[in-house]
């Protein structure tokens, strides 16, 4: 009975692995990033101690410690980027393009942060570890505007999903026969309406403008939700 | 007869029984000296008083469950108060309202490019 049970625990768990839930990938980028900040203070040190005694032994202290800080930083950037692109599946009807768009980015950067390993591992000094360290500063940038663009395209996706559906919400609501309800939808009406030009305004934003605004938006959202509400209980309450 | 005014007098007698008490030694409570034994018994007076103390709070509760009971059983249940919003209309609302909750975003990772440079 025991050992079925066992069995069965083992089945479900690697079921379980082969479809990782949303908040698997986000616990596994934090494990990541308290992993580089580890690492990147031990190279601070070892930093530190090269610039003061300049030794061999320093040095090669110092070449092992970069090219584990670089390793780290790699996968936290890299688990950062598969959290972004599997946030992008929640609302991949909304704005499937350009989400698709983003997520092919996406995985292009996470494949490139994994090839990294092949030209780290057999560096052995100082310059090819320099080199490596050029190349990862000039593509993050291209890195960074990517997830930018994923970052407020999710949030873009989630509010435009909230608007749909209460401007369904909105018009199922007024399909009831009583008719002096009219006049209190204006107001909701009119609130609905601003919504896409907030949407618009984040989408040719900055990432933190773009921030600002959704922000803003959320509680306009949650307005025209607690207005429909009340709405709502007004016209059918005995 | 004439009686006399001492004759209703009583004079104490010794009892011939009862010699004098020896007196007994005073018990001498001697406090221990050891410091390390005065700290585990003041700790273990302060472990009885915690004790103590401790049941003295936890006591109440009980027996205030015990009237919420009582009351309770008078009362509708809160699960049959009705939702305000009609039946039609409550999986939108909680739809809208489940993804308004979704509003989480992790910030960029805070990392140095500069690495190595």
């Amino acid at each position: 009975m025991y050992l079925l049970a066992f069995l069965l625990s083992l089945l479900s768990s690697t079921v379980f692995a082969q479809t990782q839930n949303p908040v698997q990938y986000v616990n596994d980028h934090f494990y990541q990033l308290s992993t580089y900040q580890k690492d990147y203070s031990d190279y601070q040190e070892k930093y530190q101690i090269h610039q003061k005694f300049s030794a061999i032994s320093t040095e090669n202290d110092l070449i092992n410690s970069t090219k584990k800080v670089f390793l780290s930083r790699n996968l936290a950037l890299r688990t950062y980027l598969t959290v972004l692109r599997i946030n992008l599946n929640s609302h991949l009807d909304v704005h499937p393009q350009t989400s698709l768009d983003l997520q092919t980015q996406l995985k292009n950067q996470e494949k490139w942060l994994n090839q990294q390993k092949q030209t780290i591992d057999p560096a052995t000094t100082l310059d090819q570890l320099q080199n490596i360290g050029k190349k990862f500063s000039n593509t993050y940038l291209q890195i960074e505007k990517i997830i930018n663009n994923s970052a407020t395209q999710n949030q873009i996706n989630r509010q435009t999903k909230i608007y749909q559906l209460l401007k369904q919400l909105n018009s199922d609501i007024q399909q009831t026969p009583t008719q002096k309800i009219s006049e209190w939808f204006t107001n909701i009406d009119n609130q609905l309406e601003q919504i896409p030009q907030f949407l618009q305004k984040a989408t040719s934003s900055s990432y933190y403008n773009a921030r600002e605004e959704l922000q803003s938006n959320q509680v306009n959202l949650q307005q025209v939700l607690n207005n429909l509400k009340t709405v709502t209980v007004k016209i059918y309450s005995p | 007869m004439r009686q006399t005014l001492s004759q209703n007098i009583d004079t104490p007698k010794p009892n011939p029984l009862m010699g004098k008490l020896p007196k007994l030694p005073k018990p001498s409570i001697k406090l221990p000296k050891n410091p390390k034994i005065i700290a585990l018994i003041i700790l273990a007076i302060t472990i009885f008083l915690l004790l103590i103390a401790n049941f003295l709070i936890k006591s109440p509760p009980s027996t205030k469950k015990n009237n919420q009971n009582t009351i309770s059983q008078n009362l509708p249940s809160p699960t049959s108060t009705p939702n305000p919003i009609p039946t039609q209309f409550v999986d939108q609302f909680s739809q809208i309202e489940q993804l308004l909750e979704q509003n989480i975003t992790i910030d960029p990772p805070q990392i140095d490019s500069q690495i190595g440079l």
